[in-house]
């Protein structure tokens, strides 16, 4: 009886196991590289950029720099509707090219126009600056009882932009000190709101937004104030930052199907986005 | 436009009638009707497609689905051939003078095995009949196939009939002609079944013991079908022995199963039971620690119950129930965690049949059909306790009326009406914490679906025949309703007797609709209705065909191709599955409608089909080329893009051999070009490099991504199963079986995933060179 049962058990994990095996993925996968243009513009920017780089197959990652992925060699030209331009510099230390923000005023509500020129061959995309910027935040730091290891929620509240259909993307830091032996430095906790960073009013125009996060600290110790910020973004801004959130969030799930991000540059293999959006940051004293 | 439709549908049903009765009042040779059954030889089942000729005047009928028959001929002796595959002929001369009520017993034969098919065999030839793209499956075909662990599956079986794809691996789930699973209608006894998978779809809800026969309809939907696009997969149980006691006992790897059938009332009343329940937590118990114990089993349950009050008058009584449950229990210092994770089918239909005159039959059905999904967490701590409930489902109570006419041998008419009431459960919740208040949360969705069909199967000449039918659905959800208007036709020439060009219409709408976050089946699916916001899903299918019989041999080749265009399809936006997990954990309301998108469908292609019925050797060989895409403005950028199981050639090879009584051997082997995967073949400088907000989670880098929904083209996939049976038969029917099988048996790796590991592309492939072994006992 017993050979029995264990002949049973040996058959069912047969089945159950899975066996693994490495794929010669050189015919199988898409080879060209793709020319991938990144520039978001906001009127409370204070330097314009904008990042060129290449794609590359995940069969190549392994054997290659990230930093040769770069462009470096690019002409990028940003232009507004009155034909004023700026051309932008590269710059090594944030592998962008980059501007003064008052060398181009970015202006709510007006469009503006990107041009790159990458190995002799032209990008071009634009966007439009949202008209206005979210109002009004509140946030609200919250206990969880039940928790003892110094997890704690933050509710951010913000007035909807009214009568349009609005995309946010929300971010907070709370900046906090230990009690436990007299007053500590000041530390900061970023607030994870995982997929309600990204929030919409769809469907509830008009009403208020509320996103609820949370954070880690050191159980004695006090809340002193949160750095709330919050972007009223072009949706094609809110989709693409979307989609490499969740494509991250859900890298280790097989059946997950990944988001495929938005794009809007023109041009021979051209990826990437090119938009607008505003940003709104405010410091909340608790 | 509606009304339009509407008009145009009755002024064909009242031209067809004009016709019907028209042709009768115009008689000058009188006529008299044969009306009656045909059963089986001692069981007393009542044999639908059974075919009943008269060679001298070339006319012919088949039994409906309940065994009954009428054919209305000129006066005289007549000579009536009845006869069925794998059942001995019938030959019997009436003198008729009269109306006249005649039953048949036929015998199953094991010489049949050698028999050909007879060109008497006029309702079920395949180019005899004017349907098209329907695939007949006998139940004992399905024992005969190897199995994977030796379960036999209706499901499994059909996957390997052209037009009919299975989707990822080992899954029960199944494609047809470019559809969804969400899109075959599944149909048990009346009942709708909604969900047809036991562990994540490895095996299919449906325990062949009882099953009496199996249809499927591809396209050139007859009218008294509805509800879904794709297909339609229709099967009726036994009505249990009404003779003596029998049954089977059928010990397997992982699950044993039970039929007992008999008369409650000899020749009046019967009964059939099944049961089949899977055992691995049962063994694996002494293995486990005490303190922490999980299981999970899957169970089906059977139980119908026939009533012949007299010849016109019959009860039928019909229940299934089928779960499947994962238990983990955890103890810990007098602390205990419990979670219970459970979903299943249960279906239960009355059924009514009433021969009014010996031309005119009914059938009325009430039908319950339930689906549920659960889980239960229940946490006790010293002196507090946490208890989570969640669960979705969905309750159909339907009516429906189905009648049958035969006014002469040139119609067979079959109209109806039909009724559900879709109760939806999106959602419901409940929380119980000590010192909390109580938290409970109930969504709920309630529908209206009618419908009202009529068709006919309408022999114009000789060689010419069509089957014109319409369908009128109605759908109500609150103050929105939808009304339908579905005109459905086929129409067969027989070009020579043996050989029928044939082609079909049939428009479709589907009301209810499966939102899947995975593609593989698994319970957390979601039934939802159309609503005001959400249209139905409407198809329109276009099929050509050739059927082609080679009688002397035994031999069936169709030939079919087929274009269908689907509108309103629906599917979860881009990233928003996983919203909706978040919110089942959160219990945060959202609603769901919001994450649909609506998009548009496309499928073309041919399938191939030749197939041997009778002999020694049995079986067929499926072709199917085959081209599926989707389009959805909000998804993939807006571009058209293949849908995940778009394969361009599927291939398959069927074989039963049966040497002699005492063995069976069997072999399937499959081919088809590989699944789309969605696969982040590239990576690229993070997009959120100069975005000033920070990215939860996300790391920096480079940020995987694809340009293009479904990019990934896996390898092609095939296996070879392989069984044996060994039979012997004793004194009093009694007789047992040891099977033996292999799936997968050169052990190919196919793949069930694809993920990159640093620079590596890596395969994960399951159910390798998996053999099994049953002991079946039939008495």
């Amino acid at each position: 009886m017993k050979y029995i049962q264990y002949s049973i058990i040996i058959i069912l994990s047969a089945v159950l196991l899975s066996c693994e095996t490495s794929v010669d993925a050189s015919d199988l996968l898409a080879k060209e590289q793709l020319v991938v243009i990144n520039g978001y513009l906001s009127p409370q920017d204070t330097t314009l950029k904008v990042q060129v780089s290449k794609s590359r197959s995940r069969a190549a990652s392994g054997s290659q720099n990230n930093e040769n992925l770069i462009v470096n060699d690019a002409l990028v030209v940003l232009s507004d509707e009155e034909g004023n331009e700026v051309t932008l510099t590269y710059s090594n230390i944030t592998f962008s090219y980059e501007a003064a923000a008052s060398e181009l005023v970015i202006t709510p509500g007006r469009q503006y126009f990107l041009t790159a020129v990458v190995e002799g061959k032209e990008y071009r995309a634009s966007c439009t600056i949202p008209a206005e910027q979210a109002q009004n935040v509140r946030a609200e730091i919250l206990d969880r009882e039940d928790d003892e290891l110094g997890n704690q929620s933050l509710k951010v509240t913000v007035d909807d932009i009214r009568d349009k259909r609005n995309f946010y993307i929300v971010g907070a830091a709370v900046n906090w000190r230990s009690t436990d032996i007299g007053s500590g430095e000041p530390q900061v906790s970023r607030v994870d709101f995982e997929f309600e960073q990204f929030t919409t009013d769809s469907n509830r125009e008009n009403a208020l937004i509320t996103v609820d996060g949370f954070f880690f600290i050191d159980t004695f110790s006090e809340t002193l104030s949160a750095n709330i910020q919050v972007a009223n973004a072009e949706q094609i801004l809110y989709d693409a930052l979307r989609a490499t959130f969740l494509n991250d969030y859900n890298e280790d799930d097989p059946f997950f199907e990944p988001v495929i991000a938005p794009t809007n540059i023109q041009g021979e293999n051209g990826f990437g986005v090119f938009a607008g959006y505003q940003l709104l940051e405010e410091e909340i004293i608790f | 436009m509606k009304t339009k439709q509407v008009l145009l549908a009755f002024w064909v049903l009242a031209i067809s009638i004009t016709n019907v009765f028209g042709q009768s009042s115009n008689q000058k040779t009188k006529k008299h009707t044969i009306s009656g059954y045909v059963k089986e030889v001692g069981s007393q089942e009542y044999l639908p497609m059974v075919s009943i000729y008269v060679p001298a005047s070339k006319v012919g009928t088949t039994t409906n689905d309940y065994g009954f028959f009428s054919l209305t001929i000129p006066e005289g002796t007549h000579e009536l051939i009845v006869s069925f595959i794998g059942y001995g002929t019938i030959r019997k001369t009436v003198e008729l003078t009269d109306d006249v009520e005649l039953s048949f017993e036929m015998e199953l034969s094991a010489e049949s095995l050698d028999e050909v098919i007879i060109e008497a065999d006029r309702g079920v030839n395949e180019s005899q009949v004017t349907q098209m793209s329907v695939v007949t499956i006998k139940p004992s075909e399905i024992e005969d196939i190897p199995a994977i662990l030796g379960e036999k599956d209706v499901i499994k079986a059909l996957q390997l009939m052209p037009g009919i794809q299975r989707g990822n691996e080992g899954s029960a789930g199944f494609f047809v002609r470019g559809g969804t699973p969400d899109q075959n209608l599944i149909i048990l006894d009346e009942a709708p079944v909604y969900n047809s998978n036991h562990l994540f779809g490895i095996f299919s809800v449906f325990n062949g013991d009882a099953i009496k026969s199996i249809e499927t309809y591809k396209g050139g939907f007859p009218a008294r079908f509805g509800g879904r696009l794709s297909s339609v997969l229709k099967i009726d149980t036994k009505n249990g022995n009404k003779e003596r006691l029998s049954g089977k006992v059928n010990v397997g790897l992982i699950s044993s199963s039970l039929v007992l059938e008999g008369p409650i009332k000899k020749g009046k009343t019967s009964f059939i039971f099944s049961g089949r329940r899977t055992y691995a937590d049962l063994l694996s118990k002494p293995f486990q620690s005490s303190d922490f114990k999980a299981g999970y089993f899957f169970t089906d349950l059977n139980f119908k119950i026939h009533h012949v009050f007299n010849e016109k008058n019959k009860l039928y009584w019909s229940n299934y129930f089928g779960q499947d449950r994962f238990t983990g229990d955890e103890r810990d210092d007098g602390e205990r965690f419990k979670t219970r994770l459970f979903w299943g089918n249960i279906t239960s239909t009355l059924r009514w049949n009433r021969q009014f005159s010996d031309k005119f039959f009914s059938n009325t059905s009430l039908i319950f059909s339930n689906y549920n999904f659960g889980l239960k967490y229940d946490e006790k701590l010293n002196d507090s306790r946490f208890l989570f409930k969640l669960s979705s489902g969905i309750n159909d109570y339907g009516i429906k009326a189905d009648f049958d006419y035969y006014p002469n041998p040139n119609h067979s008419i079959r109209f109806g009406v039909a009724s559900t009431y879709h109760s939806f459960i999106p959602k419901q919740s409940k929380i119980r914490e000590t010192g909390e208040d109580n938290n409970d949360v109930k969504q709920k969705i309630e529908s209206l679906e009618s419908a009202i069909y009529a068709e006919d199967n309408w022999k114009i000449t000789e060689n010419l025949s069509l089957s014109p039918g319409a369908r009128v659905t109605h759908f109500q959800f609150k103050s929105k309703s939808y009304l339908n208007f579905e005109p459905r036709a086929t129409i067969a020439w027989n070009i020579k007797p043996d050989l029928a060009l044939k082609a079909s219409y049939s428009k479709m709408n589907q009301y209810i609709h499966l939102l899947s976050n995975s593609g593989i089946g698994l319970p957390t699916d979601l039934w939802v209705s159309s609503t005001d916001n959400l249209k139905p899903q409407v198809s329109q299918q276009y099929a050509l065909g050739l059927a082609k019989d080679f009688l002397d041999e035994g031999y069936a080749i169709t030939l079919e191709g087929y274009y269908k265009k689907m509108d309103d399809v629906i599917s979860y936006k881009e990233g928003a599955s996983f919203l909706l997990l978040e919110d089942l954990e959160t219990g945060r309301e959202i609603d769901w409608e919001e994450n649909i998108t609506t998009g548009e469908g496309w499928a073309y292609g041919a399938e191939l089909l030749l197939r041997k019925k009778t002999g020694k050797l049995t079986g067929w060989l499926g072709y199917t080329l085959s081209w599926s895409e989707r389009q959805f403005d909000e998804l993939n950028q807006g571009r058209k893009f293949f849908a995940r199981y778009d394969r361009r050639h599927d291939l398959s090879l069927v074989g039963i051999y049966k040497p002699h009584e005492r063995i069976t051997l069997s072999g399937s082997w499959v081919f088809s070009s590989g699944n789309n995967f969605n696969l982040p073949d590239r990576e690229a400088i993070s997009n959120t490099a100069n975005f000033p907000i920070p990215i939860s989670l996300f790391n920096g880098g480079t940020t995987p991504f694809s340009t293009e929904r479904n990019n990934f083209r896996g390898e092609s996939y095939h296996r070879l199963d392989l069984g044996v049976q060994f039979h012997k038969r004793f004194a009093k029917h009694r007789e047992r079986t040891w099977g033996f099988s292999v799936y997968n048996i050169y052990g190919r790796r196919n793949p069930f995933y694809y993920y990159f590991d640093d620079a590596e592309l890596k395969k994960v492939s399951i159910l390798q060179f998996i053999p099994s072994i049953n002991y079946t006992y039939k008495f």
